[in-house]
């Protein structure tokens, strides 16, 4: 067995609200089968208090994309989306006695995917507007990017060299080679975390990393 | 331990007998095989060793002074690999396929820094090598080509005769990693016009920690390791007498009757899953794949969770999704094959060893059509009218 906890194995055997809600008031999916790890999430949202009155959700991925997503259901359900969204994936992963460094970014997509629904949700209750990218917002998602050799973000791990926002496109360079072990897994978080913003077109990734001589 | 283990490309259980074969030169006759010239018991210690190296050379149709001891397939591959690179002193072109074990593709992936020039030629979906491409890759300059010839994932054969024949009319050296065929399917070198080929003993029941390189009387290696003037002075170090005594038991007890169960379980497990499972995608060939492999993609659900369901129930698999794997990347044997990367996420391997009886196979099918269904009821890919 893995060196997943026994709460992990738990709500992997029995995950909690599996489904899809019929007729639901928000839902997102997060992620993609081509990665490994998908999730779906809808919700049931009370609109005079804001509170989660249902929430479900089906996953394509492993056992930590099943369990983190499960956890994050039960953590939310009876709280308003102010309070979940400021759920985060560290608190998910606590909640779960712990995730594998090299699990730690399937905690960030159930917690974006929660994110992404209630973002949607104000967005239709006009609630919240678009607001143009800012750097801030793209180092705010680039946080949750993580180094899965220590379940680190990348930002913290320092990988981050550089980064800029202009004209729809997001330029990024990475202290890394291009033939890292994990070169091509942080580069599809990356564009998952970026690729969606409605603002921008272009999110280029360049590997800055001094190569071996 | 699994009560049901059906990762043996991965790695196999020692058969007793090999131990039994092993321990006397492990606890009594301890002495080191050291040469001609010492005392009785490292006489009786070389005497030894020259068996298990004449037994290992003729199952293979090869002469004794031909096989190498190394520590393993990947050392082998290694000293073939670099051994035989090293020892030409010009700019060189080297051929081999996408989808060879870590051991030859990162081998001659590092020597590209050293200017080695590398071509990968492509396979089919079913996993076997572009012939056309193969012969189109060859140039005046390559010195080296390396073919598998059963692979770690899918099981396929590759036609390493025609192969061979190929490299024979151009003067270029093959060498095969036969480390997942050796024992299972036919291997000759001379019928396949081999130079070199990297075998290992725990794939097929011997111990870990021990293997041979069949190196051709005319080819010249340059060692990768320095010291003592051990086997061939091609590579030092004392002999690992008691895994190479285990290793020739255990190249010798693969019998037919073996290989003929191998297979017929491989068969009744694609026959039961293909037709009780829906939405299910063979990987490799059956018919034309070694007998103790199958590949199997089940379409909607991922691979990791499927090998922890199955470990629940004691039972051991192997996956090729990148959720399993150290890099996080989907099995790169399957993305040649243009797999997507959603099939390779979901594909699982299961080998199969003379250990393995039918009603393993049958408890092994019961749990994944449960455990399959179950996934499939959480995916939010699965079509839902027949779910």
């Amino acid at each position: 067995m893995l060196s997943y906890s026994k709460k992990v194995i738990e709500h992997f055997k029995h995950p909690r609200n599996v489904g899809e809600i019929a007729n639901a008031d928000a839902e997102a999916l997060e992620g993609s089968p081509a990665c490994g790890d998908m999730l779906k999430i809808t919700l049931k949202i009370d609109e005079k208090t804001h509170v989660i009155t249902d929430i479900k959700f089906e996953s394509f991925g492993c056992a930590s994309n099943i369990a983190t997503a499960s956890i994050l259901t039960e953590m939310v359900k009876g709280k308003t989306i102010e309070e979940a969204e400021k759920v985060t994936w560290k608190q998910a992963a606590e909640e779960l006695e712990g995730l594998p460094p090299v699990k730690m970014h399937c905690a960030v997509l159930a917690v974006d995917a929660l994110k992404s629904a209630i973002e949607q949700w104000k967005e239709k209750k006009g609630l919240a507007d678009k607001k143009p990218t800012t750097p801030d917002k793209v180092l705010r998602k680039l946080r949750n990017v993580l180094n899965p050799l220590t379940g680190a973000s990348i930002v913290r791990m320092q990988l981050l060299r550089d980064f800029d926002v202009a004209d729809g496109v997001i330029t990024i360079d990475l202290d890394l080679t291009p033939d890292h072990k994990f070169a091509s897994h942080i580069q599809e978080e990356i564009h998952e975390k970026l690729d969606h913003l409605w603002d921008i077109k272009e999110v280029k990734i360049n590997f800055v990393g001094e190569l071996e001589s | 331990m699994n009560e049901i283990y059906l990762d043996n490309a991965t790695t196999t259980q020692l058969d007793p007998w090999v131990a039994e074969e092993m321990r006397p030169w492990l606890l009594e006759k301890y002495a080191a095989p050291t040469g001609h010239f010492g005392h009785q018991a490292s006489l009786e210690a070389k005497e030894k060793l020259e068996q298990a190296r004449a037994a290992i050379a003729e199952s293979i149709n090869a002469q004794p002074e031909e096989i190498v001891f190394t520590s393993g397939g990947t050392e082998a591959n290694n000293l073939a690999i670099q051994g035989y690179l090293k020892s030409l002193k010009k700019p060189v072109h080297v051929v081999t396929t996408a989808i060879e074990q870590e051991s030859v593709l990162n081998t001659l992936r590092a020597l590209q820094k050293d200017g080695v020039e590398l071509t990968e030629v492509g396979v089919d979906q079913d996993g076997f090598i572009k012939l056309e491409e193969f012969n189109a890759a060859l140039r005046p300059e390559t010195v080296l080509c390396s073919v598998q010839l059963v692979n770690q994932e899918v099981g396929t054969i590759q036609p390493l005769a025609q192969i061979g024949r190929i490299c024979a009319e151009k003067s270029i050296p093959l060498h095969t990693d036969a480390v997942h065929g050796w024992g299972m399917v036919g291997l000759d070198v001379k019928k396949m016009n081999l130079s070199l080929a990297a075998l290992t003993a725990h794939k097929i029941h011997g111990p870990k920690g021990i293997g041979a390189l069949y190196k051709r009387k005319d080819v010249k290696l340059s060692p990768i390791m320095y010291g003592g003037y051990n086997e061939f002075e091609l590579r030092p170090g004392t002999e690992n007498l008691p895994g190479a005594a285990g290793m020739a038991k255990a190249i010798g007890m693969m019998k037919p009757e073996h290989i003929e169960h191998i297979d017929k379980l491989r068969r009744m497990m694609w026959g039961a899953i293909g037709s009780q499972i829906p939405w299910v995608h063979l990987n490799g060939s059956v018919d034309r794949g070694a007998p103790h492999i199958l590949n199997v993609t089940f379409d909607y659900i991922e691979g990791e969770s499927i090998l922890l369901r199955l470990d629940m129930q004691g039972i051991a698999v192997a996956t090729g999704s990148a959720c399993f794997s150290k890099a996080l990347e989907a099995s790169y044997v399957l993305l040649a094959m243009g797999r997507p990367h959603e099939q390779a996420h979901g594909s699982m391997r299961f080998s199969f060893s003379r250990f393995n009886t039918d009603e393993e196979i049958a408890k092994t099918l019961d749990a994944l059509k449960e455990i399959v269904s179950d996934l499939r009821k959480l995916s939010p890919l699965t079509p839902r009218k027949e779910a």
